[in-house]
């Protein structure tokens, strides 16, 4: 109960958080420094977009079951349609997103209907190809769609908003800002709401087991293609609402590097619970830009050094637990053994990276007869960074970074499984078998 | 658990089926009435599961029908079959391993229940698990309950499903005789609830002593059916069994009263 409690007043605070940062650039222009600016908001807002994608995803996949590449391309028929609607016919943008969102539902319900008896690995390769086929369709139909040059579409409000005596200009960035976070907000509770009723559970039912679901009544065919419907309809309708934010849509923003990428915040933050893959969802976009920028070789050498020296030190110290103290590493002893071993290396990494820098450079020199830049382009490494932590985290932790933590902290009792009770039952299980 | 009896009657008529040139089940006719325990039995490749699957909704028919209480349910999906009434287990035991054990039941009951409250079939739940005697395990994930607890499990769902007519696959394989023991409590505790049964079992002691009639599969074919002591005695069946392994004799007369076999 006092969980519960906690749990919704961290997810208010969250929420009248994210509320606020666009004032603290108003009210506070030069505090803190930097940190809040346009491009921050810029940031967040394509954050949300990822977020709904992130979470919608994750009730697709994490609950249904339903592996699907293509929902980058559901969010690509959002913005298209309302594109396409807005340039053709003239039409305003709130009918144009409405349209998108119910376009994407459309197929949704198609793609959902075509894949009912595809398992894991050909729907994966059925929505690649789709996805596919529509990017490239958007891309080879120039005079309709102007193809890779990027079709333009009207800002949210064109001809800017007043509210209560304050204008806000067509390219300000505070009303984007709240649509996009209302309608994640939106998305969420109603997905939830799904998620935990008879919807999720069937889905989840359907995803351990088809022919178990069906043979205890449910009727399987009707629940995936209704997953399938509702979550492309929330990637139309972020894609829509997103194309009208930017107001140049490309074929590249469906591309599967980026679909790869909302996968990754979904994993990431917990396939199996919505609020986890959104908040993985904004986390891993904002990491994603800020590592954009140039980072200092050194930084980069201190980053990487500490990675190779924590675990090493960590496992030194079981070693060395082992061998002279003649005890494992265990509980406190171990959560401090990986503390101590990270803040160690990363005393280290700092205080030797300038002259391991150096050193590794002339090295470098003597081969190829050129230094080490000073600085190192991120925008590919950026990428490289997160497909490591994606292969780590499905190695070692399947149920997500975040989700975890939500669990022990929010959920004791239900859906935990602990040495002890593992045991106890087995106990159980074996005096029942033996008496 | 029910109050009033349903009146239960399976009929299955003329029932074929056919995978390309193979005929898996031959002109099969039977009827269950009322809730009668009916043991199904046959060498391995008689049919025995394809005609699980075309009663469950599996598999359709090549031709033949099947009524379930007057209504016919051939061609129908598994779900409308269960919703029906009649449920099955599988042979190989088909847990929900990501959910929990209370998530489990609720499954069943939540399909059948379209406008029940939660907390209604939780509390029916609760029942069953004090049935299985499973309270302590309520919220544990299936994944780590025991083979044997999730055969259970399985049977658990079952009642939360409420069928007429409940299908075990292979009940008894691989079993410790403890829990074959509590299997057969289940099975005859259940039956006196009013539930018919048909169990398919390689287990031939248990299946003569359990069963109160006998339907016998042999190359798709139902070779017979009446009481254990009819079926013991027909020669068809004898024939059957004698030309197949000899670990699956007929038990004789004099052992039936033992209910644990070994497998």
């Amino acid at each position: 109960m006092m969980r519960t409690v906690i749990a919704w007043a961290l997810g208010i605070i969250a929420v009248v958080f994210l509320a606020l940062i666009p004032f603290v650039y108003d009210v506070f222009p030069s505090f803190p420094p930097g940190l809040v600016n346009e491009y921050t908001l810029h940031v967040l807002i394509v954050g949300f977009y990822f977020a709904m994608l992130a979470s919608s995803w994750s009730l697709l996949m994490g609950y249904g079951g339903q592996f699907s590449f293509a929902h980058l391309a559901f969010a690509g028929i959002g913005a298209y349609t309302t594109g396409l609607m807005g340039r053709y016919l003239g039409t305003h943008a709130l009918t144009g997103i409405i349209a998108g969102t119910l376009m994407a539902g459309l197929f949704g319900l198609v793609i959902g209907m075509l894949v009912l008896r595809l398992r894991k690995t050909y729907l994966a390769l059925f929505t690649i190809a789709f996805a596919e086929i529509f990017r490239l369709v958007i891309s080879a139909e120039k005079d309709f769609t102007e193809g890779p040059n990027g079709l333009p579409v009207e800002p949210l409000f064109p001809n800017g908003l007043n509210i209560a005596g304050y204008h806000f200009d067509k390219v300000d960035k505070l009303p984007p800002y709240f649509i996009m976070l209302a309608l994640l907000l939106i998305s969420l509770a109603l997905m939830s709401w799904l998620a935990a009723s008879r919807f999720g559970l069937f889905l989840r039912a359907i995803r351990e087991d088809e022919e178990a679901a069906a043979a205890l009544g449910v009727d399987v065919v009707r629940y995936k293609v209704l997953v399938f419907v509702i979550t492309s309809m929330v990637a139309g309708l972020a894609g829509a609402v997103r194309a009208h934010y930017v107001t140049v849509i490309t074929p590249n923003d469906m591309i599967i590097l980026w679909m790869s990428l909302v996968i990754t915040m979904s994993v990431l933050g917990g396939i199996e619970s919505l609020i986890a893959s959104a908040i993985g969802g904004i986390v891993v976009f904002v990491l994603l830009e800020y590592l954009r920028t140039n980072f200092l070789t050194t930084s980069v050498m201190a980053v990487v050094l500490t990675v190779i020296l924590a675990p090493t030190l960590y496992y030194l110290s079981r070693y060395a637990a082992r061998r002279w103290f003649n005890s494992p590493l265990k509980g406190r002893t171990r959560t401090f053994a990986i503390i101590a071993a990270a803040v160690v290396a990363l005393v280290i990494g700092i205080a030797v990276r300038e002259p391991v820098t150096t050193g590794l450079s002339y090295a470098y020199y003597d081969m190829t007869g050129s230094l080490f830049p000073e600085t190192i382009d991120m925008s590919a490494w950026r990428l490289v960074f997160f497909g490591i932590v994606l292969m780590l985290t499905l190695r070692f932790y399947q149920n997500g970074l975040l989700y975890p933590v939500m669990q022990y902290y929010f959920r004791p009792g239900s859906l935990k499984e602990t040495v002890a009770k593992r045991e106890a039952a087995a106990a159980i299980a074996e005096t029942e078998a033996g008496s | 658990m029910n109050a009033q009896p349903r009146p239960i009657h399976l009929e299955v008529r003329n029932l074929t089926k056919n995978f390309g040139g193979l005929q898996a089940l031959n002109n099969v006719s039977f009827e269950i009435h009322g809730p009668e325990l009916v043991g199904l039995i046959g060498p391995n490749g008689a049919g025995k599961t394809t005609l699980t699957n075309l009663l469950d909704g599996a598999l359709t028919p090549t031709s033949g029908t099947i009524y379930l209480n007057g209504r016919r349910i051939d061609g129908n999906k598994p779900y409308q079959i269960a919703r029906a009434g009649l449920g099955r287990t599988f042979q190989v035991t088909r847990s929900f391993r990501r959910m929990t054990v209370m998530e489990n039941l609720l499954v069943p009951a939540m399909a059948m229940h379209a406008t029940a409250s939660r907390k209604e079939l939780e509390k029916q739940a609760w029942e069953v698990l004090e049935f299985l005697t499973f309270e302590h395990l309520a919220h544990e994930y299936a994944r780590s309950l025991s083979g044997g607890q999730q055969k259970l499990l399985e049977l658990g769902r079952l009642l939360m499903l409420d069928p007429d007519i409940i299908i075990l696959d292979e009940p008894f394989a691989g079993v410790h005789p403890k829990l074959m023991e509590k299997i057969y409590e289940y099975i005859t505790t259940v039956n006196a609830r009013h539930k018919a049964f048909i169990i398919i079992s390689h287990d031939m002691d248990t299946i003569f002593t359990l069963s109160k009639r006998l339907l016998v599969l042999n190359f798709g074919e139902l070779i017979a059916d009446g009481t254990p002591e009819e079926v013991r005695r027909d020669p068809a069946v004898i024939e059957a069994y004698l030309g197949e392994e000899e670990e699956e004799e007929l038990p004789a007369a004099g052992n039936q009263a033992q209910t644990e076999g070994d497998t």
